[in-house]
């Protein structure tokens, strides 16, 4: 055993090239999962955890309609019912201005002494303002006292005892820092204020945002006889995990994209790992003539791939959290942008993702290196050392693996049509099609390869004849290269088509949505009304629409209302899917009925003549749905109610966007300074902003959303380079005999360079050939199956010509340069020597 | 390293009920000139100052009693709605939570058959309804604790009922395995204690505080203990007291007897004890006679005797029986609790127990009940 191992060693020793790659191949593959995986666990854990310690013991909350609960009823709870574990909150979004940025914070405004009883907040003592009464008192008594997570104070370069600007609801308040939490950073995204400041800012005395009480089973129906028409009784764990779903199509999304940065690190894993052993043939069938036995040569190699997983395993896990805590940012962004307020303050480390990382590389590097260790152990021992045999035998092998990826493919299309609206089975689909092309493309491969040759010869002569015609030949080194390069470009011609044709529908949709010249607004609501006065009086206006959004917690989920108060000219914006907009129209102005936004449809299984039931203040109510429209609001959208509806069911006036259409759109730039002016008067910051205004801002965040999809698959390009670099280095290793015969033969250095360049651009532009049709088959899939499956979204496909044409010189480039020191390599390739090398 | 602040630890803070702690006293004793002070006496009106007097820094409305159950069960119990002010003025706010009163409630109910000594206590801002005062009618109250003018209450269903010549109130207070349902009717008219009122605590004028106690009040009712459910008669004691500073800091603590006897007479006695282990001068009690006419009793004309003592098993050693004389009176008494572990673990630790009272007057044999209050005994490291 003894001699297997120094012999193992001193391969390895002399070649720290291949070495170096088999690790490197693990390590890039592993890093990609641990990175992917950590990002989305940690920003996923941060939520919870910032959700559990504002949730706390809670088990249900009592909300209203969308100007929340009567202060009074929480008052009666306490005071006369007899209730105790119970505590008002009011909450809302609030904007710190900041250099760097703003940052928005949830507002909670709290009553501490209730929350006592549901909850265990710890702040930190103030550095020098003294006792603990002196907190409380101001916490109290102050108003614009705030606590904030030192980390968040940190960031804004808020100071403990001076004062800052909070902007809430557009109005700018002065708040001072009393304390920080004590928290590690949980309650980053939150700004705990008194229930009287919040109130205050909010301008909504007497009302609460909801009331956050524990309550047994036993005591449900008695307490929900107590509560007024309007007010609800919701799962407190229901409606965090509501929230927590709306993310979930964007994390199963990223986890997609991670799973298929870790496909291409196997094709590179197990591309480093049989090269390590195929390029050993010869020194094995030496062993095995000295005695060696087939047990011992099998656990040597198998032994050998388990150090090196380790050892890449161990790396890319370093590597991976590395990578994480760089790809948190964008994630956490990306919630920010479309779902909810999230602080991750750092990325957490489980243990279950580092094991999954480091087991991925251990175990890909068995199995890499498993099959060929099969092959080269089950050999008689002299023929082990004959090279042409195991090309043969993958010749022979080609059209049989070719035929196991149609009957994936035939699988993966069976997946599709039988899971209907699975989004997992989507998911699979795709990756048995990924597959499937990975197994038939050698053979595609070998056949473009044989008819390339004479066109080779024509344009290149002997030269690129030879190169071309080596391709075929040299499958058992390059056939797996070739198929992760393949892999990857076509991932990239699949997104991008995707992303270009999702951008395309959404910048169509906002075109045809934003029919109004001017928009303002204020994101958390409330609208100054004599503000509202003042700037539909403008001349230049000639008509307007407003819009209120208000969000309902219902037992299994969320709906989101949009009730909206049209111009007559503003129809025209709503794309009605399903129905005559003719006769739609005038029916949801008049009768108690909505439209439903498409994604609201498909994932509430609904169509028109259905009905949705929503929570008036006079208690439930079903409206018809009479047509669905067209969204791609990433929160689902929901129902559509006109506001004559509305105000029927509800007693909330709050609006907290305006539409201007003006006389002459051209004067967009001067209304919205006029509009902005008007909000300086009446004290209220609103958003204004010209209707391009508004375009260009929904397509920044949508492009910022995507920003994290590149990342994934440059990642996954990157490993497909190493891959490629790796096949062609050991390739050009391997021909050296052959190259030192080419020098002998007279061909120069430069011919012989070329020659290297030759092959490893063919490689490049067949494996950028075999992509085109993955790729848009991919495009097809992600479309059609994973964006229709995750958020109900139909899109256009639009296959743009030139991310077809990029992902073929992508893969000739990424070729190129992975084979540019190995061709400058051969370049230097001394006839004798290389000759002489057996 | 920082220490993390928990909420409760800021309510501690606040509860400044065992003043002889001496942050507590550091910040009843901040003098901020925007409180007044006790300074001179003052002329009472009742039922007006039944009522609370926002204006003063703290204030107290302190009930306990001892009750006999129908089945001949002995009860002691102790309901005390504290009320503190943050800031001398509540800042100008639309929110109807802005508030610059805080309320703290002890409750407490002594089972000696069960050897119980149930326990809870409240917190809140006394703002939108949850907690506060009222004078007329008279109502305190903090959540669903509440101690106020039963008339009143009842006047709103049948206006003109008779018109309350001394205080009819009822007590209510539910905890998660006890409660009490009491109808309190006063036997006794106020009686001022100290000075007219006037409650001198220290040597500097102004650490003083307004002090008046409804003696003898006759009470009825249910105590309810998990799902048993008594019917309860006995006597309660009010004492009523707001100020703006009390304790000086060398003083660490005191020892406060309310005696009923049997006779129809009360005896109030509070021993401030100093830190150099002395009374100090200032303490003071007031003798109540069957009719209703009080007299000062001086530290000089009390005769405190400690004899014997309890080891709470959360720390530190309470005095635990007593004699009690009252040489001018002839009157010697041995004050005993009716059990020993009536101490309350709310945000600060003291001792508030039933105790019953033998002795003679004269010769003559006396006997009673009462309430003790022991503050300041707990060790500082042990309050949590």
């Amino acid at each position: 055993m003894t001699v297997v191992l120094k012999a193992s060693a001193g391969f390895l020793r002399r070649h720290p090239w291949q070495l170096g790659l088999a690790v490197l191949g693990i390590t890039a593959g592993v890093a990609v999962i641990i990175a992917v995986d950590l990002a989305n666990g940690s920003a996923r854990l941060a939520f919870l955890e910032s959700l559990d310690a504002v949730t706390g013991e809670a088990t249900h909350q009592v909300v209203g309609g969308p100007d929340g609960v009567d202060e009074a009823f929480y008052a009666e709870l306490r005071t006369e019912r007899g209730y105790t574990a119970l505590a008002p909150i009011v909450e809302s979004d609030a904007v710190i201005r900041n250099p760097d940025g703003d940052r928005v914070l949830t507002l909670l405004g709290a009553d501490l002494f209730a929350e006592q009883a549901l909850r265990d907040y710890r702040f930190n003592p103030g550095d020098t303002s003294g006792s603990f009464e002196d907190l409380f008192d101001r916490f109290l008594t102050a108003p614009g006292s705030v606590v904030v997570s030192e980390q968040t104070a940190d960031e804004l370069g808020l100071r403990l005892n001076e004062s800052f600007t909070v902007v809430v609801r557009g109005r700018e308040r002065e708040a001072s820092l009393v304390a920080t939490f004590a928290d590690a950073g949980t309650l980053g995204a939150y700004l705990l204020a008194d229930i009287a400041t919040a109130q205050e800012w909010l301008d909504s005395p007497g009302r609460l945002s909801r009331i956050d009480i524990r309550l047994n089973e036993d005591e449900l129906a008695a307490f929900r006889a107590l509560l007024p028409d309007g007010n609800r009784l919701l799962h407190a764990a229901g409606r965090t995990q509501s929230t927590l779903e709306m993310t979930d199509a964007f994390m199963i999304n990223l986890n997609a994209m991670s799973l298929l940065a870790l496909l291409v690190g196997l094709f590179l894993i197990y591309n480093s790992a049989s090269f390590t052993v195929l390029q050993r043939r010869p020194l094995i069938g030496t062993l095995r003539a000295l005695g060696v036995t087939q047990r011992q040569v099998l656990f040597a190699i198998v032994g050998e791939a388990a150090v090196l997983g380790a050892i890449g395993g161990i790396l890319g896990v370093l590597l991976g959290v590395w990578l994480g805590e760089k790809l948190l940012f964008f994630v956490t962004q990306s919630i920010n942008d479309l779902y909810f307020r999230l602080a991750v303050s750092d990325v957490r480390l489980s243990g279950i993702t580092l094991a999954k990382g480091l087991a991925a590389g251990v175990v890909a590097a068995l199995v890499a290196a498993a099959v060929p260790a099969l092959e080269a152990a089950g050999y008689p021992p002299r023929l082990t050392m004959a090279r042409s045999t195991l090309e043969g035998k993958t010749g022979r092998a080609l059209p049989w693996v070719a035929v196991a990826g149609m009957a994936l493919m035939a699988l993966a299309w069976l997946t599709l049509t039988a899971s209907e609206t699975s989004l997992l089975a989507g998911l699979v689909a795709i990756f048995l099609l990924i597959l499937s092309f990975a197994l038939t493309i050698p053979w595609i491969v070998a056949h473009l390869a044989g008819l390339f040759a004479p066109l080779a010869d024509r344009l290149g002569g002997v030269t690129a004849r030879l190169a071309v015609a080596g391709i075929a030949a040299s499958l058992s080194r390059t056939g797996v290269a070739v198929v992760a390069l393949a892999v990857a470009v076509s991932a990239t011609i699949g997104v991008s088509v995707m992303v270009d044709s999702f951008r395309g529908s959404v910048q169509s949709w906002l075109e045809r949505t934003l029919s109004a010249d001017v928009y303002l607004g204020l994101p958390s609501g409330g609208i100054d009304p004599d503000l509202i006065e003042a700037v539909t009086e403008l001349d230049a206006v000639e008509a307007f629409s407003t819009s209120r959004r208000t969000l309902f917690f219902d037992g299994d989920g969320q709906t989101r209302l949009i009730v909206i108060r049209m111009a007559p000219g503003g129809y025209g914006g709503v794309e009605i899917l399903d129905a005559d907009p003719a006769e739609v129209w005038p029916r949801w102005d008049r009768e108690d009925a909505v439209l439903v936004s498409e994604p609201y449809a498909w994932r509430n299984g609904l169509r028109r003549g259905d009905a949705v039931a929503l929570p008036t203040d006079r208690g439930r109510r079903d409206f018809p749905v009479l047509a669905t429209f067209q969204s791609y609001d990433v929160n689902g959208s929901g129902v559509l109610m006109s506001r004559s509806v509305f105000d029927r069911h509800w007693t909330d006036t709050t609006v907290d966007s305006i539409g201007l259409y003006l006389d002459d759109a051209a004067r967009s730039g001067e209304i919205v300074a006029e509009v902005e002016a008007l909000g300086r008067r009446f004290d209220q910051r609103v958003f204004a902003s010209s209707n391009t205004g508004i375009r260009e801002l929904s397509l920044s965040i949508f492009d910022r959303t995507f920003i994290i999809t590149d990342i994934l698959y440059w990642l996954a390009v990157g490993v497909a380079i190493v891959g490629i670099f790796g096949a062609m280095l050991a390739l050009q290793l391997e021909r050296g005999r052959e190259l030192g015969l080419l020098r002998s033969l007279g061909m120069t250095r430069s011919e012989l360079s070329g020659n290297v360049a030759i092959q490893t651009g063919t490689i490049g532009a067949l494996a950028g050939l075999a992509a085109i049709p993955l790729g848009i088959a991919m495009a097809w899939v992600l479309i059609e199956v994973i964006n229709r499956r995750a958020f109900g979204w139909q899109i256009a496909m639009d296959v743009a010509p030139g991310f077809v044409a990029g992902g073929v010189l992508l893969a000739i480039a990424a070729a190129l340069v992975g084979g540019a020191y190995p061709a400058w390599r051969a370049g230097g390739t001394e006839p004798a020597l290389a000759m002489r090398e057996e | 390293m920082k220490r993390a602040i928990p909420v409760i630890a800021l309510l501690c803070s606040l509860s400044a009920h065992a003043q002889q702690r001496s942050e507590l006293a550091e910040l009843l004793d901040a003098g901020d000139e925007s409180f007044p002070r006790a300074v001179e006496p003052r002329a009472f009106s009742f039922p007006a100052d039944h009522g609370p007097h926002p204006e003063f820094r703290n204030e107290w409305w302190y009930i306990t009693g001892n009750l006999d159950s129908t089945t001949g069960r002995r009860f002691g119990y102790e309901l005390t709605i504290f009320r503190f002010a943050l800031a001398p003025r509540r800042p100008a706010s639309s929110s109807a939570w802005r508030s610059n009163q805080v309320y703290i409630a002890h409750l407490a109910v002594t089972d000696p058959e069960e050897d119980r000594f149930l326990t809870d206590e409240k917190f809140s801002r006394g703002a939108a309804g949850l907690a506060g005062a009222t004078a007329k009618p008279f109502a305190v109250w903090i959540d669903d604790w509440r101690i106020a003018d039963r008339m009143a209450d009842r006047s709103a269903a049948s206006a003109g009922a008779e018109d309350g010549a001394g205080e009819a109130w009822s007590l209510t207070a539910a905890s998660g395995d006890f409660s009490l349902t009491l109808e309190l009717d006063a036997l006794k008219p106020p009686v001022l204690n100290g000075q007219a009122g006037l409650s001198q605590k220290s040597d500097e004028p102004g650490n003083a505080s307004y002090y008046y106690s409804l003696t003898r009040i006759a009470t009825r009712g249910e105590i309810r203990i998990d799902d048993e459910v008594f019917d309860v008669a006995g006597f309660s004691w009010l004492d009523r007291e707001w100020s703006s500073s009390a304790l000086d800091k060398e003083q660490i603590g005191w020892d406060w007897f309310a005696l009923q006897f049997d006779d129809g007479t009360e005896l109030m006695y509070y021993s401030i004890r100093r830190s150099d282990g002395s009374e100090d001068r200032n303490s003071a009690g007031t003798r109540t006679a069957a009719d209703g006419t009080a007299s000062k009793l001086g530290s000089d004309a009390v005769q405190l005797t400690v004899l014997d003592t309890w080891d709470s098993p959360a720390g530190g050693t309470y005095p635990s029986r007593w004699r009690l004389a009252v040489p001018a009176e002839e009157l010697v008494l041995e004050i005993e609790p009716v059990m020993a572990n009536q101490e309350l673990f709310t945000t600060v630790r003291y001792w508030e127990g039933a105790v019953d009272v033998t002795g003679t007057k004269g010769g003559e044999r006396v006997s009673g009940r009462g309430y003790v209050e022991l503050t300041g005994y707990a060790p500082p490291d042990s309050d949590e």
